[in-house]
């Protein structure tokens, strides 16, 4: 049940990602709700889920509209992996918790592109790509961020609830 | 064996971590068998992303309409006056067409575009990062397109198709950092290549290389495809120079091309189909 509405989310995220936010860039970049969502769940469920939910984001992405497959999945387990580390050191239900991950994972995320470029494609002015793309998509990912995690901070409540109703002692 | 590998989630990750480098590799060599994964997913994912991208551009349109409604109506009065002047314009332009059509006709050429098998395709998704300039449309093997062919708008061309499903194919832009497309000054016959770069990417705008040192450009220049590379057919309009500038080591000039298609507001496309016939 779990699994399910989790993926149906991911995939929901995906799609507006892939064609409403299209229209929503403001200096030349847009939120990036997938990688919102595997930082999320993953600071609210921990590395195990975490990894395994932004494997699935990012397969979603890289299938249906990356450039190269496997790209988005792998650095999305990791950024799982890494936010979900913090699941238990932090009060998951602070909001300042969440938008401060959001900003420093989604960096992180970037940066990894960024070294991809700079390796592959020999692209070496760090200065312009943390001004134009790092860090306006960071500030611009913490603003959407809020919204997006009070709902699924909710959606995770009812899940758990529902899980413990049907468990048996 | 080492301690780590006893527990079974560093041992999952480890091998999740392998596979997609090896998907990962064979998707950056182009090989067809990683294209599968995507044909059933796409069929259920592709009519709803048809129907969001639709939602995206109509809501920006009907902001755009209550905005502008002011400045509408004074435009109108002007156009009104224009047309006025175009008709009779227009007029003028129709007698030398027709000469123009009887000139070409005793020479034997044939309208430019008239051997080319046109598919119409939509727009349905773009790359969801910052990163890449490539974008998903609605066509795929079932209408008989290829890997390669060539994507292009009424206005010029867009790019080609790098990855092709049943329903569904991935389009690379020209604008793409990773992209380059042999081309032609149109009026001094100068070639060069025309590659995306990652800072101008952003602002739908692209870079041509290797342009001799003496070659006599100037900006508003027009440059079309060249016909070499084998992808691109000749004669497709790309754009026109919007800036020209020395490279560092001087040996030859650059230019900044400012592309005839709007890569920010695409809908409607149309892919050539078998672009460029395979040699066999």
């Amino acid at each position: 049940m779990r699994a399910f509405i989790v993926t149906i989310i991911l995939l929901l995220a995906f799609v507006v990602q892939s064609t409403v936010l299209q229209y929503s860039q403001i200096f030349n970049v847009k939120p990036n709700l997938v990688i919102m969502l595997i930082i999320h769940f993953s600071l609210i469920r921990g590395s195990v889920e975490g990894a395994i939910v932004g494997f699935i984001g990012g397969l979603f992405m890289d299938i249906l509209a990356g450039r190269i497959v496997g790209l988005y999945s792998l650095i999305g387990m990791y950024i799982g992996v890494a936010a979900g580390y913090f699941n238990k050191r932090f009060y998951k239900d602070n909001y300042f918790v969440a938008l401060f991950f959001t900003f420093i994972f989604t960096f992180a995320f970037e940066f990894t592109f960024y070294l991809l470029f700079y390796f592959i494609w020999g692209e070496t002015r760090i200065l312009y790509v943390l001004q134009h793309i790092i860090v306006p998509e960071a500030i611009y990912n913490c603003v959407v961020a809020v919204p997006v995690y009070m709902v699924l901070i909710k959606i995770d409540n009812w899940l758990e609830e529902r899980e413990k109703s049907s468990r048996k002692y | 064996m080492p301690s780590f590998l006893k527990n079974k989630y560093v041992v999952a990750l480890i091998s999740a971590t392998l596979l997609l480098f090896i998907l990962m590799a064979a998707s950056a060599v182009g090989r067809p068998e990683v294209a599968f994964i995507g044909d059933a997913m796409g069929a259920v994912v592709t009519p709803v992303q048809k129907f969001f991208y639709g939602i995206g551009a109509r809501i920006e349109d009907s902001i755009e309409f209550f905005t502008e409604i002011k400045t509408l109506k004074e435009q109108n009065e002007k156009l009104l006056a224009e047309i006025d002047k175009l008709r009779e314009e227009n007029r003028k332009l129709q007698d030398l067409k027709d000469e123009n059509d009887r000139l070409r006709d005793m020479l034997g050429l044939k309208e430019r575009f008239g051997q080319f098998d046109i598919v119409g395709a939509q727009v349905i998704a773009k790359e969801p990062g910052n990163w890449f300039q490539v974008f998903t449309i609605d066509k795929g093997t079932k209408d008989g397109l290829e890997k390669n062919d060539v994507v292009i708008t009424n206005k010029g061309v867009v790019g080609h198709i790098y990855e092709i499903h049943a329903n569904s194919s991935k389009v690379i832009s020209i604008i793409d950092h990773d992209s380059s497309v042999s081309a032609l000054v149109v009026r001094t016959r100068d070639t060069a290549v025309v590659k995306g770069d990652l800072v101008l990417q952003n602002d739908g705008l692209c870079k041509m290389s290797y342009i001799p040192k003496d070659a006599g450009i100037m900006e508003g220049d027009l440059i079309e495809t060249s016909g070499l590379g084998g992808i691109y057919p000749k004669g497709l309009l790309i754009g026109k120079i919007k800036e020209i500038d020395k490279e560092p080591h001087e040996i030859s000039k650059y230019a900044i091309i400012e592309p005839a298609v709007d890569f920010k507001r695409l809908e409607q496309v149309f892919v050539i189909r078998n672009s460029v016939p395979s040699v066999e």
